[in-house]
């Protein structure tokens, strides 16, 4: 492969893993704590590299965990004991968390292997380079690996808890009641976020990870309300929008992660604006529904008052046009709120 | 004590850290109170596409021409996520996670375009990244200290209708009130507080100067005005401890450093806190 | 002649496409205690969120002691229910006593020792005097109820509408208010209830309008709150509470 297509397949292929976990993410309305967690697995993973000596997977991930958990946890007691909002608490635990990454990456930890703009802005342009050799044979670009690993990882998590995550999703309350532990179920799932978040914060940086996990999905929801295509649109668009993305980007020689989240963001704003039964034109055949509805109940009260008056009585009287009138009176006798009389109308509301 | 004064930029830097902290610490009371401190945190990020086209268009550093580009996208972005919330389906936290990361996406396209121009090198708008306390200029300290007492003005003489408004809004109309001109008012104020805050602590972390100073003093009182004072004045500290901290700790970036300070603060004040603090509730036996 | 406090006329309402009221007429009579009553979804609130404007009407107008609510504002204390409240605000009872003082105060000024003086009288008057310093949220919900009246009392109004002040309040408490709507009768204002508890009606109201999306009869409690009345209002639904 060339260097242009390793990366473009890393980012479809980090697209497509976040957006596995992204979807409960968005079902459960936890965009923002997962923004949070994003952020705050920063320290988890320079202190897990500095206790262990190095740069290592297993070790940052265990690092990243325990440090989303302690977020959340963080999160979770402000609310309870801080007596904060969610939106607070959520705004004072991860700039906190972030900020000691940050503070502890940039000034005097030299030797991390990791500095403030890999944190930022990720490095998967250097995906290609960073190679797994294996008993001297070359696997391939690592990312490949790694992503490709977090993808079945996320898949074998979906798979296995289908029941209990669509249960719990939609009511916890009902879950628990069923036997399922929603904390647990809770606990995994901010556990996946926080490794996926490693992941995406090494390709993308750590404010672009919550675009990778909450937009496709997010995407998605606006096209279909069932649970299964969705999740195969999700996966579809965070595959296809991450490495078109990445392909504009060495196109026109632009920032990668960047540009994922420009495209994606942008794939949002169009689905918002032309979605069946969403987009504008759906929310403007409501609106004049709804207009159409008031200008009728308008009519049916003047009528009420004046049940002899003729359509263009009513007309001067609403000061209305004719046009108008008679289209109204049109709708109300379809829809059976006004019938006919000898002299005139008459309402009939009795629905 | 004298070098205090005479030393340019320890003095620019002392002025601005404390003034930017109160003014953000008593403009984020109110959107912290109306749940949108994390609104605050989707323009704060989306100031950065809009400082970086300021600069490609005027190809000017100037901090108020920068200014000008940070509030522009700043209403953008607002308008957009408003809009983007009001789609069927999408719930407010979605919507902010959307705006936050396309708006900072596209602010790291623009920063890249940005670098490979000719001039980068002086642009320096890396620093509105995670903040530079050293880059506080006395034209910043001007900016900072008239757009924000300004604000702070407009605030105090309002703080009735605000309370009003955000306590009990069916009320505040019965009392002939237009919520939608406060609320414009309140956005208003916080993106003045955002725009002049991103050059010290950096678009990435200015929510938590919004939110911090008054999360901290809402565990000390339970009464408005003593809460906006607290906010201010805790804002104020932090503000200045985390900027001179930067200034001593080699290659700290000061949006952190602040960050931290705002953070011991909040976790003092929620252990000791008088109103709700965990160990006087714990002697209280609630 | 004097004008009526409150005179509805020709007034629909609708929530989307949804009739909330529909051709609606009544007039509450200054100087009397008078009860919204009907089922669930009736439109009892909604009326009264749509006579101070508080919501958008299809058609119809309302006029306060003959005046268009622009010029009566001052002259009408409204209570919300509850739950339109931030609970976590930070504002203490005398706080929130006090935002009744808004209205007459000018821009720029700020509650003076007078306003607080009769804010804390207001506060003895429903009995609550001895919490004014406590925070909002620390009270219970009659005690919550009760602000919100004292607030009502310190505007000093002549028209007092509530929407259900007596759900989910203790028994001292609903006599307190009901003492206090009492004592606002004798002084010649008028009060109108959205009133849930059709038992009570005739105990505690003069006049009654029974509502169902239509005014289905309003008067007199005596000549209007009927068997034949309530039947009609509550369709099916009333034999499950027969007086």
């Amino acid at each position: 492969m060339t260097t242009d297509q390793v990366i473009i397949s890393v980012s479809a292929l980090a697209g497509l893993a976040c957006s596995l976990i992204g979807i409960y993410l968005v079902l459960r309305r936890m965009a923002m704590l997962a923004d949070a967690i994003a952020h705050s697995v920063l320290p988890g993973l320079v202190a897990a590299y500095l206790l262990s000596g190095g740069p290592h997977l297993l070790a940052g991930m265990v690092g990243a965990v325990a440090a989303a958990l302690l977020a959340v946890g963080g999160i979770e007691f402000l609310k309870r004991k801080g007596r904060l909002r969610e939106d607070a608490a959520i705004g004072l635990v991860f700039p906190a968390m972030f900020a000691l990454g940050v503070f502890w990456v940039s000034s005097g930890y030299q030797n991390l292997h990791i500095d403030a703009d890999a944190v930022l802005f990720g490095e998967i342009a250097f995906a290609p380079f960073d190679r797994w050799t294996l008993e001297g044979r070359d696997m391939g670009p690592k990312a490949l690996w790694i992503l490709g690993g977090l993808a079945g990882l996320n898949a074998a998590f979906l798979a296995l808890f289908h029941k209990e995550l669509k249960l719990t999703s939609f009511d916890a309350a009902l879950g628990s009641l069923a036997g399922f532990a929603p904390g647990l179920i809770q606990g995994l799932l901010m556990g996946l976020t926080a490794v996926n978040s490693v992941a995406a914060m090494g390709m993308v940086g750590a404010i672009l990870t919550v675009s990778l996990m909450v937009v496709p999905p997010l995407t998605a929801s606006l096209w279909t309300r069932r649970l299964v295509p969705m999740m195969g649109l999700a996966l579809a668009i965070g595959a296809v929008g991450s490495g078109l993305g990445a392909a504009f980007a060495l196109l026109w020689d632009l920032s990668i992660g960047g540009s994922i989240a420009c495209l994606q963001g942008v794939g949002l704003i169009v689905s918002g604006l032309v979605a069946p039964g969403i987009g504008l034109r759906a929310r403007w055949d409501s609106r004049r529904r709804q207009r159409d509805f008031q200008a009728l109940l308008q009519l049916t009260e003047r009528i009420h008052h004046l049940p002899s008056a003729s359509p263009k009585e009513l007309a001067e009287e609403l000061g209305w046009s004719p046009i108008q009138v008679k289209r109204l009176l049109d709708i109300g006798l379809r829809q059976g709120v006004l019938g006919t009389t000898e002299t005139g109308y008459r309402v009939q509301l009795g629905r | 004590m004298t070098e205090w004064w005479t030393d340019y930029t320890l003095r620019n830097v002392t002025l601005g850290a404390v003034m930017l902290g109160a003014f953000s610490g008593i403009l984020g009371t109110f959107p912290v109170l109306r749940r949108q401190g994390l609104t605050g945190d989707a323009m704060a990020h989306a100031t950065l596409p809009g400082v970086c086209l300021a600069f490609l268009l005027t190809q000017t550093k100037s901090y108020p021409v920068l200014m000008v580009g940070a509030v522009v996208a700043a209403l953008v972005s607002l308008a957009l996520v408003q809009w983007i919330q009001s789609v069927p389906r999408v719930d407010p936290g979605s919507a902010l996670g959307w705006g936050l990361s396309t708006a900072f996406g596209l602010g790291v396209v623009l920063l890249g375009v940005v670098q490979s121009t000719p001039n980068a090198g002086q642009a320096g708008l890396e620093k509105f990244l995670m903040g530079q306390a050293s880059a506080i200029t006395s034209e910043q300290v001007v900016v900072i200290g008239s757009v924000g007492g300004l604000s702070v003005l407009i605030v105090t003489m309002v703080v009735p209708r605000l309370a009003l408004a955000t306590f009990d809004p069916t009320f505040a109309q019965t009392q002939g009130l237009r919520l939608s001109y406060w609320s414009g008012l309140l956005n208003a104020l916080m993106i003045g507080a955002i725009a002049v805050g991103i050059g010290t602590v950096g678009v990435i972390l200015m929510s938590a100067m919004l939110i911090a100073p008054s999360a901290a003093a809402r565990q000390w009182t339970h009464r408005l005005g003593p809460l906006l004072v607290l906010a201010g004045l805790f804002g104020a500290v932090g503000g200045l401890f985390g900027a001179l901290s930067s200034l001593w700790v080699p290659r700290a970036p000061t949006g952190p450093a602040i960050v931290l300070s705002l953070s011991v603060l909040a976790v003092v004040s929620i252990l000791f806190g008088r109103d709700r603090g965990l160990l006087w509730s714990r002697r209280r036996g609630a | 002649m004097i004008s009526p406090a409150l005179s509805v006329s020709d007034l629909t309402v609708s929530y989307g496409e949804n009739l909330a009221l529909w051709d609606v007429d009544l007039q509450i009579e200054a100087g009397c205690l008078a009860a919204l009553v009907g089922p669930n979804g009736a439109g009892k609130s909604t009326l009264l969120k749509a006579a101070l404007e508080l919501i958008p009407r299809v058609t119809g107008t309302a006029v306060f002691f003959g005046q268009p609510l622009a010029r009566a504002r001052q002259g009408i204390a409204y209570v919300p229910q509850r739950s339109a409240v931030d609970w976590e605000f930070p504002v203490t009872v005398l706080d929130v006593a006090l935002m009744g003082s808004y209205g007459r105060l000018g821009w720029l000024k700020r509650p003076r020792r007078t306003d607080r003086d009769q804010a804390v009288s207001c506060l003895q008057r429903v009995g609550i005097a001895d919490l004014a310093h406590r925070h909002i949220s620390e009270l219970s919900g009659g005690q919550q109820q009760r602000v919100f009246l004292a607030r009502a009392l310190l505007q000093g109004a002549d028209l007092y509408l509530m929407d259900e002040p007596f759900t989910g309040v203790d028994a001292a408490t609903e006599s307190t208010l009901i003492e206090t709507m009492r004592s606002l009768r004798s002084e010649g204002k008028t009060v109108i209830v959205v009133h849930h508890d059709l038992q009570t009606v005739p105990e505690y109201f003069d006049e009654v309008v029974l509502l169902n999306r239509e005014v289905v009869a309003q008067g007199p409690t005596g000549s209007v709150f009927t068997a034949e009345n309530l039947q009609t209002t509550y369709g099916g639904k009333l034999a499950l509470l027969t007086p």
